[in-house]
This record gives structure tokens, C-alpha cells and sequence, in this order.
């Protein structure tokens, strides 16, 4: 179960990433991969949450 | 043994009256004795917008035991708009009223009111009194913003609900949040008496357990259903608004409708006014959050794709750049040496035209200058070989002059004498013979090797400037090739470079 100071955390640290690729117009191609991973792990200790909560809109919908 | 009753005959039957009957006398009974307009004070519950007027619910309360009465009642439209406009507030629930009130009784519809008129001077109700004093009492110590001014919740994971055990309320909350699991947010619930006068202290100490019971809830949710207003009196109470104030944790408030407002709703963190919508709030809230860190992370993805593309691109723009500057250079170097190699070739051929123009040109002028020198020549050893032919034949004359004259005196005298100069100028004559001979060989002889050593140059002439002709265009071709190979070198160091970075 992902913990809510995770997921908090998780989803500040997605939108700094978000905000500094929007903010930097040039990036190396090593940022971009270092950062698409930082990304990709927040991302991953959510993953669980985020499925429940796909199932739960699904079932919205057909409901 | 079963006893079989008799039926009752007409006639029995007869003798029993009617529910008509006992409730038209009922409404006569009512038209007797109150067919005049009272004084009426009562509190508004409910108001409903109906044909030709509204029609309100009035209530009657007791601080120890809550309602006491209640009627519907009719107010036609004029009547409401006179009451707003000369109090300057709406006609609604929560307001005590003094109205001119006349019971009246229907056998289908049961008891009603008619209001004639509403008192405009006296418009505040009991429970608003009651809620403000409530209000100011919690403003005194400063403590009736503290919950309000939480954080509000941006995600839930644990929430703890009070609420009357099975109450409608309940059942409209739990039926919003059906399918959320556990592991996505887990609700507790905590039952309590909501219509009773230890409502209040229940409630309060449910809140204060939740506060301390060392579970990190996200929110207190307070709910139950509607009903009348009446039912809400025992949540106006000062201990449970003080508890809300000092809650630690958000409560969010969802004790019954719109109209429906207690001390409880002033206070709380968020006030909703239903349980359904805090229910939808929370499922709302929860996918929104998923959401958001989903399609950030999406995004995430698309961006740092996109750079890469973006980069993938820069790299073939830049590398046709270069391969369209390269061509073209390439192109110019070519146009350029095509130029030069035309210009070198056409002042090449000028020059080699013009070489031949002035080898011919001093070859003629060699041969001319030797003819001439061949001819003077020829001319001066034919002047000589006159001059000394004349010598020689001046010489024979003055010989035979003398000879005539040696033999006139030989013929007179000394005939031996004559014979020893005849001798000696004979000698001398073929002597002067021999020599201009051999001058006029030598002459000859000088004449042709002086032609032959003119031809001789002219030859050397004309192949040393055919192969200086040659010397000279093939640096030339060499120069050249040796400018290509630079340019070529040049370019794929350049092309090195971009592609390594």
C-alpha cells in the first residue's frame, strides 16, 4: 500500500521534474535520462495506487 | 374448536358512522373554534416555493427537550414579499416569526395553516440566537477559526466518520464510495445518538479519541441525513463547538441540507451539504490526485521523448547542413577548379600559341639572319674573288705588258734576263691565285659552319621551350591536385567532428 507521505512526496518531486523540463530548453541527453529516472521511480512507488485508482474510474464509468 | 363470528347484518352495519363522518365533524369542531386569525410566534424549519405563494414549516422548541409543535402553513406571495421587504431579510429556515395564523382542517390533508401576516419586527429565530451566541462565545477565545484554517486534505487515505448508527446519511455516504478499496483509503466509523441531549458530549468525545488515538486520519467526517430541522437542535451545542475548533485534524461537516445550518457548519474545516457530496468530494479528490501524478508523470515521458526527438532531429538538421554545405563546397571547389583549370589551360595554350608565335617568329628571324649572313658572305667572297681575280688579271696584264715589253728588250737585247723576270711574275701571279683560292674556301668553309651553328640554336630553342611548356602545366596540375585533397581532408575532419559530438 503506498504509504500518503510517499505519494505526497512522490507527486511534489514529479512536479519539480515536470517544472524543469518545462523550464530548460536545452537539455543534455544525460539530464534527460537522469531525470526521466528520478521520474520513473517517484512514479513506481505510486504505481499501486495509481492502478487501484484506474480500476476505480473504470468501474465509474461502467457503473 | 374454532368459533365462526356471525356476519354483521345492514342494519348493524349502518349503526357504526363513517371516518368522513368523525372527521367532518372534527373540521367543523376546528371551523367553530378557531375561525379567526391568532398570534402566532413560531421558528421557519423549511420553506417551499408552491403555486401562488410558498409554504413554510413552523416549529415550536424547548431548550430540555426539543420540538414541542410543528404545522405546515400557506403564505401567499404578497404576504412573503411585504415580510422581506419591510425586515430587509429573507423569509427562511432558521428564522423566529410572529405570524397572524389560522388553523384550518381538511378531512384529506389533515391540519394546516394560513398565514395572514408575518410580523417583520420580529425576524430573528431562537436557533440563530442560539448559534450566534455560540459564535461570539468561540470568537472571545479565539479559537473559532482553528479548524477552518487547516490545511485542506489533498489526498485520503484513512478517514473516520461519525454518524448515527444505520441512518440514511450513512447509507447515501457509504453507497457514493462503493468500490474503493481498502488499500486506496480506509474509512472508520465511530456511531453516535445525534437526536438526543448527549448528542453534543458524544460527539465531542469521539473527536477528541480520534485526535489522540494515534491513527494519522486525513479527516473527521460529521454526517447524517436531513430530516427536519428540529432534529438538529442537539448538534448546536457549545462543548462539540469548541471540540471541532481544537480538532487537530480537519472535520468536515455534513449534518444535513442547504438549509440546514448548525454551530457545527460555522466552524468546520469544509461544510458540506450533504453526505453524498462529501462522499463524491472524497472520490473526487482521491482519483484527482492519482490522476494528476499520473498525467505528470505522462508528461514527464512526453517531454523528455520529445527532447530527444527534438535532439534527434537537431543532429540530422545539423548533419544535412553540413552535408548541403559540404556539397556545395564541394561544388564550388569543383566549379572553381574546372575555372582554373580552363583558365590555366587557355593561358597554357595562349602561351604555348604564343611560345610557337615567337619560336617561329626568332627561328625565321635566325634563318633570315643567317641567309643574309649566308648571302653577305657569299657576297664578300664573290667581291674578293672579283677583287682578286681583277688583281690577278691586272697582274697578268701588266705580265704580259711586260712580258711584251721583256721580249721587245729581249728581241733588242738581254733575252736571259728577260726569261728570270718573266719567271718570277708568273710565280707571283699563281701565288696570288692561291691565296685568294684558299681565302675563298676559307670563307666558304666559315660561311656553313657559321649556318650550321645557327640551326643548331634554333633547334635548342625550340625544345627548350616546349619543355618549359610542359614543366609549366604539369605544376600547375599538380598544384592543383594538392588544393583538392586539402579541401577534402578539411571536410571530413569537419564531418568527424559533428558526428562525435
Amino acid at each position: 500500500m503506498t504509504s500518503p507521505s510517499n505519494f505526497q512526496q512522490s507527486l511534489d518531486t514529479l512536479k519539480a521534474i515536470k517544472e524543469d523540463f518545462e523550464k530548460t530548453e536545452k537539455m543534455s541527453i544525460d539530464d534527460i535520462e537522469a531525470k526521466f529516472k528520478a521520474a520513473q521511480l517517484a512514479y513506481d512507488c505510486c504505481k499501486t495506487r495509481i492502478n487501484e485508482v484506474s480500476k476505480l474510474i473504470e468501474q465509474s464509468k461502467q457503473g | 374448536m374454532n368459533t365462526i363470528s356471525r356476519n354483521y347484518s345492514p342494519e348493524e352495519i349502518s349503526q357504526h358512522q363513517t371516518l368522513g363522518a368523525l372527521l367532518s365533524r372534527l373540521k367543523r369542531t376546528v371551523e367553530e373554534t378557531y375561525s379567526r386569525y391568532e398570534k402566532v410566534v413560531a421558528e421557519i424549519t423549511s420553506v417551499v416555493t408552491v403555486k401562488k405563494g410558498v409554504r413554510v414549516e413552523l416549529a415550536d422548541y424547548t431548550e430540555s427537550s426539543g420540538t414541542r409543535a410543528k404545522i405546515s402553513a400557506f403564505i401567499y406571495t404578497n404576504v412573503k414579499h411585504s415580510f422581506e421587504n419591510q425586515s430587509g431579510s429573507e423569509l427562511k429556515d432558521g428564522l423566529k416569526v410572529l405570524v397572524d395564523l389560522k388553523i384550518s382542517y381538511s378531512e384529506e390533508y389533515g391540519l394546516s395553516g394560513n398565514i395572514r401576516s408575518i410580523d417583520p419586527k420580529y425576524t430573528i429565530g431562537d436557533l440563530a440566537i442560539m448559534v450566534k451566541a455560540m459564535k461570539d462565545e468561540l470568537s472571545k477565545k479565539e479559537i473559532i477559526d482553528l479548524n477552518r484554517n487547516l490545511p485542506q486534505p489533498k489526498d485520503f487515505f484513512s478517514v473516520a466518520v461519525i454518524s448515527p448508527e444505520s441512518s440514511a446519511g450513512l447509507e447515501d455516504f457509504r453507497s457514493k464510495l462503493t468500490g474503493i478499496p481498502k488499500s486506496v483509503c480506509k474509512f472508520e466509523e465511530r456511531h453516535c445518538v445525534f437526536q438526543s441531549n448527549k448528542a453534543g458530549s458524544n460527539i465531542a468525545s469521539q473527536i477528541k479519541h480520534l485526535n489522540s488515538c494515534g491513527e494519522n486520519f486525513d479527516v473527521i467526517i460529521i454526517t447524517r441525513g436531513g430530516g427536519a430541522k428540529s432534529d438538529l437542535y442537539y448538534l448546536n451545542d457549545l462543548q462539540l463547538a469548541e471540540t471541532v475548533c481544537l480538532s487537530k485534524i480537519p472535520i468536515f461537516s455534513a449534518v444535513g441540507h442547504d438549509r440546514d445550518k448548525t454551530i457545527i457548519d460555522e466552524v468546520a474545516n469544509q461544510d458540506f451539504q450533504t453526505p453524498s457530496l462529501v462522499a463524491s468530494h472524497i472520490r473526487e479528490v482521491i482519483i484527482l490526485r492519482a490522476t494528476e501524478l499520473q498525467d505528470t508523470f505522462l508528461s514527464i515521458r512526453q517531454i523528455a521523448d520529445r527532447n530527444i526527438e527534438n535532439m534527434g532531429s537537431n543532429w540530422i538538421l545539423a548533419w544535412t547542413r553540413l552535408s548541403d554545405t559540404v556539397s556545395k563546397k564541394v561544388h564550388d571547389f569543383q566549379q572553381e577548379t574546372f575555372e582554373s583549370y580552363s583558365s590555366i589551360r587557355e593561358s597554357s595554350l595562349s602561351g604555348l600559341a604564343e611560345n610557337k608565335l615567337a619560336l617561329n617568329k626568332t627561328y625565321n628571324q635566325a634563318v633570315s639572319l643567317g641567309q643574309s649572313a649566308f648571302s653577305d658572305s657569299c657576297e664578300d667572297i664573290h667581291q674578293s674573288v672579283r677583287d682578286i681575280t681583277s688583281l690577278a688579271r691586272d697582274g697578268i696584264v701588266k705580265n704580259d705588258l711586260f712580258i711584251t715589253k721583256s721580249h721587245n728588250q729581249i728581241v733588242s737585247g738581254g733575252q736571259a734576263l728577260l726569261v728570270n723576270e718573266y719567271e718570277e711574275v708568273n710565280e707571283l701571279n699563281r701565288s696570288i691565285v692561291g691565296l685568294a683560292e684558299n681565302r675563298l674556301s676559307c670563307m666558304e668553309a666559315n660561311a656553313n659552319e657559321y649556318m650550321q651553328a645557327i640551326t643548331s640554336s634554333s633547334h635548342q630553342l625550340k625544345k627548350s621551350v616546349e619543355e618549359r611548356r610542359k614543366n609549366d602545366i604539369k605544376d600547375r596540375k599538380k598544384n592543383l591536385f594538392i588544393a583538392m585533397l586539402l579541401v577534402l581532408v578539411s571536410a571530413l575532419i569537419i564531418l568527424f567532428f559533428i558526428q562525435n559530438g
